[in-house]
């Protein structure tokens, strides 16, 4: 834990020990002072309880401006009553102008340092999830280097004319896949295909998955036509594919989409369009 | 209930305090919703090659201490080098202002730097003079007025000329001010947080509730065909931005508050320094406040009969009710008079402190790392300190307004003494 962490969980120990104190004083004054003698007295404890909530789910700012208008209010009824009635202005009054705007702000604090925290953490995940290169479950690469290497792909085949294919491979009726077998069978299937994959293919061809998109993407350096013998090769072993121990899967009769399409430096001006390519072609696998 | 005069006096004096209280809760509301809409939406950007021609005005009068670093920040700031014209009116010098100002200039030969050096015969008569003298000499659309002791953020300009750009109906749009050695002693730090609390119930508040704001005599854009139109700035007046902002909000234009544009400035450090400032303050709003007031009635005036009604009910009705209820408070006390209703008013006090407390966090908490708790434990000593040395500045700029009229004092340079 870095230094800023420790300093601010250290005050969000502080304020709250602060405000289990402050409530334990809230209650010992309302019985020395006989607070629950007067039925408005219920009413002004609920205020603080609408201070605290405002002030832990808004912000400091909104907290004071309800602090704010409630003395306002207040105080001005109680002068009210003094002077048209005659009615003294007792201890509890002040008390009360106090209670709020202490317990709306304490909370605000509280709630700022907390924000604070879940923000940083967020922060930390996101950065973290965007470090990730490799797909923990699957072992193939992840999404965040893909449009990157593919650049990669298409500057070689600029300078050293090889022939780079882009190749996508989607699970024919995924959504009803899913509907019927479930995620944790669906994962299961997943592993599978990128085992295929992984085996199939050589070292040097590169194998994603695309999470977000639901698609493995694979980039493949090869000759003319290498890349249609992957295609029927891959649609063939998936075909095949047994999964011994579980006949739900092995009832279904698992198929997979493939689009591929070989990069044309003429035709494609960047990763994008080459991937949005290739997922046209997708379509015309049926 | 009521017996006698004193307690007609007292619920006169209650009524004006409360009102008071009132309507600075209000501005306070005000401004808590400029922050919100602030914070919500981006103004649009305006594409450099759209940006108008602005000529820069820094009027300064003996400012050797400063001026330097004041104009390197105007000629670093973000705003296409072709389309930004920078004068200096270095009014009436007598020390070597000249001399710093010619070297940056020949520092930066590629800018348009213009530097205007006047004597007692050409010039001295004042900042609305050395305003009108810059203003004759320069050619931009709009004009930007900085005072020589600022240091503006670099998007400041930019910023400013966005939201003029944006607005038909504004005939000038002001930036935030703030202060640059807040950390100095505890005046400074008094002073940066008044600045703070101005600038969201003033500013902030009365634009919210208004379309409402005065221009701060630095950190502004104003059109050149309105300066036009108003004959430049007037002469006569001790506080010219007040005195011009009336003038703009009679031809029917108002005035926009732009919070993304900040200016630092440098603020006094010493008492007299700080009382002598204030009370030239005091002394403008008098000098407003009388040369404006027959137009409190008339529509024409638009929102800144706000700002006349409030002028009115601090300068006159505030503080003559509080020295009313302090006399009757202490004469009771003492015995001397009779009064049945007393209960009311430690409670008024105590309001009334709890709510300037309240609205002054409620500004700091907008501004970054301001929320201090060394901020709050000042704050609470504010108002038995600063602010009573306020009414004290009340007191003795309404007697010097009063000598000044009677003798027809000469109009000259009112300096701020510079650290």
């Amino acid at each position: 834990m870095s230094r800023m962490d420790t300093k601010i969980s250290k005050r969000i120990d502080l304020i709250h020990i602060l405000l289990t104190a402050m409530f334990f004083s809230l209650i010992i004054a309302y019985s020395l002072m006989g607070l629950n003698e007067d039925a408005m007295n219920i009413f002004l404890v609920f205020i603080v309880m609408v201070g605290s909530i405002v002030g832990y789910y808004t912000t400091i700012t909104a907290g004071i401006l309800y602090s704010i208008i409630y003395i306002f209010s207040y105080a001005s009824f109680h002068i009210f009553l003094n002077i048209s009635r005659g009615i003294p202005v007792s201890v509890d009054v002040y008390f009360w102008m106090i209670t709020v705007p202490l317990f709306t702000l304490a909370f605000a604090y509280y709630g700022g340092l907390i924000r604070n925290i879940q923000e940083q953490n967020s922060n930390l995940k996101k950065e973290n999830a965007e470090l990730v290169v490799i797909d923990k479950e699957t072992g193939l690469l992840s999404s965040q280097t893909f449009f990157n290497e593919l650049q990669a792909y298409m500057k070689i085949n600029e300078r050293y004319h090889i022939e780079v294919y882009l190749m996508l491979v989607k699970i024919k009726y995924e959504n009803e896949v899913i509907k019927i077998l479930g995620e944790s069978k669906y994962n299961r299937i997943v592993n599978e295909i990128s085992n295929a994959i992984n085996s199939l293919l050589r070292e040097e061809d590169r194998k994603y998955i695309l999470r977000d998109a639901n698609m493995f993407g694979l980039i493949l350096l090869s000759n003319k036509d290498g890349g249609r013998y992957i295609k029927n090769r891959i649609k063939e072993m998936i075909n095949n594919i047994n999964f011994k121990d579980d006949i739900a899967i092995n009832k279904i009769k698992l198929e997979v989409l493939v689009g591929l399409v070989p990069y044309r430096s003429n035709e494609i001006s960047s990763p994008y369009e080459f991937f949005k390519m290739a997922e046209k072609d997708l379509e015309f696998d049926v | 209930m009521l017996q006698n005069i004193y307690d007609y006096l007292l619920l006169w004096s209650l009524f004006s305090i409360w009102l008071i209280v009132l309507i600075n809760k209000l501005l306070a509301t005000g401004g808590f919703i400029s922050y919100l809409k602030h914070n919500k939406k981006r103004e649009i950007f305006v594409p450099d090659e759209e940006l108008p021609f602005v000529s820069v005005l820094i009027p300064a009068h003996n400012e050797a201490k400063v001026i330097g670093k004041t104009l390197e920040a105007i000629i670093n700031l973000d705003y296409d080098k072709k389309k930004l014209e920078i004068i200096v009116i270095n009014d009436n010098s007598s020390d070597d202002s000249a001399e710093i100002l010619q070297n940056i200039k020949e520092n930066h030969p590629e800018r348009h730097i213009k530097i205007i050096n006047t004597d007692s015969i050409t010039g001295g008569k004042g900042k609305s003079n050395a305003l009108n003298i810059g203003f004759e000499q320069s050619k931009g659309s709009l004009l930007a007025i900085y005072d020589a002791d600022n240091t503006p953020e670099k998007n400041a300009l930019k910023e400013l000329v966005f939201a003029i750009i944006k607005d038909k109906k504004a005939g000038a749009v002001i930036g935030k001010f703030r202060c640059r050695n807040k950390n100095r002693n505890l005046l400074t730090k008094f002073i940066n947080i008044e600045g703070i609390y101005f600038q969201w119930m003033a500013q902030a508040g009365r634009w919210q509730l208004f379309k409402l704001s005065t221009i701060p005599g630095t950190n502004f854009v104003i059109r050149r065909s309105v300066l036009d139109q108003l004959g430049g700035w007037d002469t006569g007046a001790i506080t010219e931005d007040m005195e011009i902002s009336f003038r703009i909000y009679r031809l029917g234009y108002h005035i926009r508050f732009c919070p993304r544009s900040t200016s630092w400035e440098q603020e006094p450090e010493i008492i007299s320094v700080w009382l002598k400032q204030r009370k030239r303050w005091v002394k403008g709003n008098y000098y407003v406040l009388i040369k404006n007031f027959k137009n409190l009635f008339d529509r024409k005036t638009g929102p800144v009969r706000f700002d006349l009604f409030y002028f009115f009910a601090i300068y006159v009705l505030f503080l003559a009710s509080s020295i009313a209820s302090d006399l009757i408070f202490f004469l009771g006390f003492g015995g001397f008079i009779q009064t049945s209703i007393m209960g009311y008013s430690l409670l008024l006090w105590f309001m009334a402190y709890i709510l300037f407390v309240l609205s002054v966090l409620i500004a700091l908490s907008t501004e970054k790392g301001e929320l201090s708790f060394s901020n709050i434990g000042i704050t609470l000593l504010m108002y038995f300190t600063y602010s009573k040395l306020w009414a004290f500045v009340a007191v003795i700029g309404f007697f010097s307004f009063v000598n000044d009229s009677l003798f027809k004092r000469e109009i000259t340079w009112y300096k701020t003494e510079r650290f």
